[in-house]
């Protein structure tokens, strides 16, 4: 082995695996036909969907009228979920690229799946905007191209058409680091697969993969190069959302701290999705021995840093209002934390920064059962903080005679539930048609943290004492 | 030309073997490996990727498009006053700018790469081994003449575990 | 075979000058008392609060490492550690800023602010209360900071993983409260300063100048280590990554630059902008572009190339341009109250600065010399040393 680790590294591939082993776990649900569960998933996804759908079809046929919007508050549930969305997104690309980049070997096991929880999270957040637009058969009006309108371009210093940009981008970017991903692990279902359709399809989808060594060499510089640019990308995408609020003039939307501090809510409520997930998925799909507790305890400790940081922007946040010089400021937050929206606040307070407090305890890191009810605690709390940040901002105007309250409609609460339809819908998809795993990354890091025995008997915790120093 | 290939089943003998026919003057014609293998390219001595300064061009012509064309469209081609803001707005522009500087690198480093790695939707893989894209590591050499000192080769792929070796007549690959 | 100190030294000449270099700084520093104190103030709070970004930079890149378990910093550790070691300097800067409160700070004295910036203000800046949160910071970053250091020698004596773990709690517990205590140090000593005008992404900005500033004096180091005959130990490799690092913490600071600058230009608020109009035009608004063109530009255009990040020259160079650039960054924060509309450097400006700097540099040294360069129990030593210094050795982990 050319590659030397501490003792205290542990595998990151529990069992004795030998490489075949990996594509045969990983395949396996691949090809077998679905289970009873699978299908109850997936019907119970898909019912949930077309009921978003007709929810859809029915407020673009009347109108956005059928929310729950008024003139003080111009904008709610639908930012809320989008910024919620795109929030989620911010996982996978964060798992593919930055972990990448710092060496975490561990991110193998599951950079697959939620690159693909990523490439889901975006679409659906892409909906909103959509529909928010009214007319939604003219949304390439966002595009810049010489039209017959004049030509009219679009207004460079919008941060809403920014988002246009960061948004497809980002999308793009994430589709193509996920399938640059992807083709050797088609090719390996390619070779393995019996039935002639199976053969054609992973044999398109795999462009010609032989496996060659000089092409993993070029491979290797591209997954690399691409890394480099979707991990400021990441950075670049919700902090251009939070500019939507930041460029305002709106006491609690203009805050310079936001690109960051909504950068560190995205990768949390990202990492809290991711948790979700591969608690649900390992189990059912019996990945235990490539998704393990380390695994989890890892994602749980990342968890806590971001979450600290939403916390500390939090403190920062409110410490600025209290004892600098901005009364509109100070009102808003008292507002916040006291006024009629209150029980949201303290909703997102708990969920966000009281309960994840929990996982500074190993115990609770390593107990699954726990740690995905909190993973669905953080992301109902950041849910709330998009919420909070966006209506407890405006329904107190700066004239108190047109204070307003807000109450989603059934409309927006079905698009909603519409969008979780959809975003469970493609996974289940997913996790029926891709291999769930990297398998060639898992099998490149299959040695690692197993030599141990070996390494101890040569007498090999190889520390140094006789460098000269 | 005439193809020498022995197949591996670990990643360590396959990189010990790498280096020592390299080093015992055979050439190398290319190796199939299920998996990215750590230190197979230093052992088969190649050179660094040129991918990397390709992307920077592509990187650097998103910039160079998203500057002039929002330089062109906000303040020459049609200025519209916005909240009292220069028709030449360079801070609102980076966003955009920064946008399209990755857009460009990312996906023009992704059809390089299929371009320079041939690869594209449909072509037909072309594999010594059925097993090389899922558990076995194959080492092929080129055959040139009748100097390919074949017994060599054979013993140094036994020593280090070769499962099997052949000869393979005429590039199929 | 373990020795706790080491033949590290610096030529006896060097040191003689580095001296000078203190008694002409502190010389001066005590003339400016009296002929230019307003200026000397300033310029003090730069230069200690510069002392104090490298030594915390380098503490938060220990705790950092630490705390994520990583591998590769590890035979390089007692650099930043040694770094690290120095906070107490600028602690004695801070109770000699005591002093000095008056000439720095407008809510010290004036009555008018207190009643313009309405609220809570005044409970949070008021004299005795800033010195109490002084002390506090310092003691937090000390305490935890040599807990830290202590395990870790410790462990050079008596190999025991014990010291990593704990090190790994404490590490952890530095980073949060060190990281509230920096955010909080910030606002006031820096923030504070034009107390009409507040930004709640500056304690962030602070933290990733610091972080920044810390990593390019822990390659200057390295790379005069490397220099002086340690290239087998601190290798290439390690230049590498902590390249990396200034990398990608340059693109970190702009965007963090970035962000405050933006918002406040698009929101275009009056309490905002002030900051800002003064530093924008003239003779600011130059150093003010010269500064991201430092912190940021420079950097990034010459490390992209993965070849100069391997290159001890260019990130030597790279390093000190970024250490001029974070002094610029807190000379465009502090100076414009005390100098007026247009910048100017003099000696009050440059003398204090090398003299602290000189002192700091000794203090490095000679603490490098008391332990050893190498921490050689470590646990993922391993991972960070070349394959021709593993000597393989049985070890009763």
């Amino acid at each position: 082995m050319s590659i030397y680790y501490s003792i205290l590294r542990k595998p990151i591939i529990a069992g004795d695996k030998k490489l075949k082993d990996i594509t045969d776990d990983v395949i396996r649900p691949l090809e077998q036909k679905p289970t009873l569960l699978w299908w109850v998933a997936f019907l119970v996804s898909l019912t949930v969907l077309l009921i978003g759908v007709v929810a859809v079809t029915y407020q673009i046929k009347v109108g956005i009228g059928t929310w729950g919007l008024n003139k003080t508050i111009g904008w709610a549930f639908d930012i809320t979920n989008f910024v919620f969305w795109i929030g989620i997104g911010h996982a996978g690309t964060l798992i593919s690229a930055i972990l990448f980049l710092f060496r975490q070997r561990w991110r193998t096991s599951i950079n697959r799946s939620a690159e693909a929880m990523t490439i889901i999270a975006v679409m659906c957040a892409g909906i909103f905007p959509l529909i928010h637009m009214g007319r939604p058969w003219l949304f390439f009006w966002v595009i810049p191209y010489p039209n017959l309108r004049g030509p009219l371009w679009v207004n460079f210093r919008s941060p809403l058409l920014w988002d246009f940009f960061a948004i497809s981008t980002y999308f793009t970017i994430s589709l193509i680091f996920w399938y640059l991903g992807l083709i050797p692990d088609m090719a390996t279902l390619r070779d393995r697969a019996k039935s002639k359709i199976k053969k054609f399809v992973y044999g398109l989808m795999s462009f010609g993969w032989n496996g060659s060594a000089r092409i993993w060499h070029h491979y290797e510089t591209t997954y690399l190069l691409l890394a480099a640019l979707a991990t400021p990308l990441v950075l670049s995408v919700h902090s251009i959302v939070s500019m939507d609020f930041a460029t305002a003039v709106i006491p609690g939307w203009h805050s310079t701290i936001f690109p960051p501090y909504f950068v560190a809510g995205a990768i949390f409520s990202g990492f809290s999705m991711v948790l979700t997930l591969m608690i649900i998925a390992r189990k059912v799909l019996h990945y235990e021995e490539y998704i393990t507790i380390d695994h989890i305890e890892k994602m749980c400790k990342i968890v806590l840093v971001t979450g600290g940081i939403v916390a500390l922007s939090y403190g920062i946040e409110i410490f600025m209002a209290i004892f600098f010089g901005n009364q509109y400021e100070r009102f808003m937050f008292l507002n916040r934390a006291l006024g009629p929206y209150a029980w949201a606040f303290w909703i997102m307070i708990s969920c966000n920064v009281l309960f994840p407090q929990f996982l500074w305890i190993k115990k609770i890191r390593r107990n699954v059962a726990l740690v995905f009810i909190l993973s669905i605690v953080v992301n109902i709390g950041m849910w709330f903080e998009r919420f909070v940040i966006i209506v407890t901002s405006l329904h107190r105007d700066f004239l108190p005679s047109s204070w307003a309250m807000y109450k989603p409609t059934i409309i927006e609460i079905a698009t909603l539930a519409g969008s979780f339809g959809l975003f469970f819908t493609f996974f289940l998809l997913f996790a029926r048609f891709v291999p769930f795993i990297a398998i060639g990354e898992v099998k490149g890091v299959l040695k690692y943290g197993k030599l141990k025995k070996n390494l101890t008997s040569e007498g090999s915790v190889k520390a140094n004492a006789d460098v000269t120093v | 030309m005439d193809l020498f290939s022995a197949v591996f089943k670990d990643e360590d003998d396959l990189l010990k073997v790498t280096r020592q026919v390299r080093d015992s003057g055979y050439s190398i014609y290319d190796i199939y490996t299920p998996y990215a293998v750590h230190g197979l390219d230093d052992a088969m001595g190649l050179k660094p990727s040129k991918l990397s300064y390709l992307c920077f061009g592509f990187a650097f012509l998103g910039l160079i498009v998203a500057i002039l064309s929002q330089y062109w469209i906000g303040s020459i081609d049609w200025p519209i006053n916005v909240g009292g803001k220069p028709f030449n707005s360079l801070p609102a522009y980076l966003p955009v700018t920064f946008e399209l500087t990755v857009l460009f690198g990312g996906v023009g480093i992704f059809f390089a790469f299929l371009f320079k790695a041939k690869l594209r939707p449909g072509k037909t893989a072309k594999l010594v081994n059925p097993h090389s894209t899922d558990y076995y590591f194959i080492l092929t050499l080129e055959i040139k003449d009748s100097s390919f000192d074949s017994e060599t080769v054979l013993s140094l792929c036994r020593q280090n575990n070769a499962v099997e070796t052949k000869i393979i007549l005429g590039n199929a690959l | 075979m373990n020795t706790n100190s080491n033949s590290l030294a610096i030529p006896k000449a060097v040191q003689k000058f580095l001296l000078l270099l203190i008694v002409a700084g502190s010389l001066t520093f005590i003339a400016g008392l009296f002929l230019s104190p307003r200026r000397i103030w300033g310029n003090f709070l730069i230069t200690d609060f510069y002392i104090l970004s490298l030594s915390l930079g380098a503490a938060f890149f220990v705790a950092v490492n630490y705390a994520s378990n990583s591998g590769w910093v590890v035979a390089i550790r007692r650099i930043p550690e040694a770094i690290s070691s120095t906070i107490w300097l600028s602690g004695i800067g801070a109770l000699i800023l005591i002093f000095g409160i008056h000439s720095l700070y407008e809510w010290s004295h004036s009555a008018a602010i207190h009643e313009e910036v309405s609220g809570y203000f005044k409970a949070w800046f008021n004299e005795s209360f800033f010195i109490i949160r002084l002390v506090v910071y310092f003691v937090v970053w000390i305490v935890l900071n040599r807990a830290i250091l202590a395990n870790s020698n410790r462990q050079d004596k008596h190999p025991d993983i014990a010291y990593t773990r704990k090190n790994v709690r404490n590490s952890a517990l530095f980073i949060i409260f060190g990281g509230i205590a920096f955010c909080l140090a910030s606002i006031d000593l820096m923030m504070s300063l034009q107390a009409r005008w507040y930004s709640t992404v500056f304690p962030v900005l602070m933290i990733s100048g610091m972080f920044l500033s810390g990593l390019a004096i822990i390659i200057v180091f390295v790379v005069i280590l490397r220099h002086i005959g340690y290239s087998h130990i601190f290798t290439t490799e390690h230049l590498h990554t902590l390249g990396n690092y200034l990398l990608s913490f340059s693109v970190f600071w702009v965007y963090l630059w970035v962000s405050q600058h933006l918002l406040i230009w698009y929101s275009n608020i009056p309490e905002e902008t002030s900051y800002y109009i003064f530093r924008h035009f003239g003779g600011w608004g130059s150093l003010s572009f010269l500064n991201v063109v430092l912190n940021w530009l420079i950097p990034f255009a010459v490390l992209l190339p993965v070849a100069a990040r391997k290159s001890d020259k260019i990130m030597l160079q790279m390093a000190i341009v970024v250490l001029i650039g974070h002094w610029l960054d807190l000379f465009i924060l502090v100076m414009p109250a005390f100098l007026g509309p247009e910048p100017s450097v003099s000696v009050w400006e440059i003398l204090p600065f090398i003299g602290f700097i000189s002192l700091f540099v000794l203090v490095v040294f000679r603490r490098l010399r008391k332990s050893s360069l190498l921490p050689v129990n470590d646990p993922y030593l391993v991972e960070s040393l070349p394959d021709s210094e593993r000597i393989v050795k049985s070890r009763n982990f």
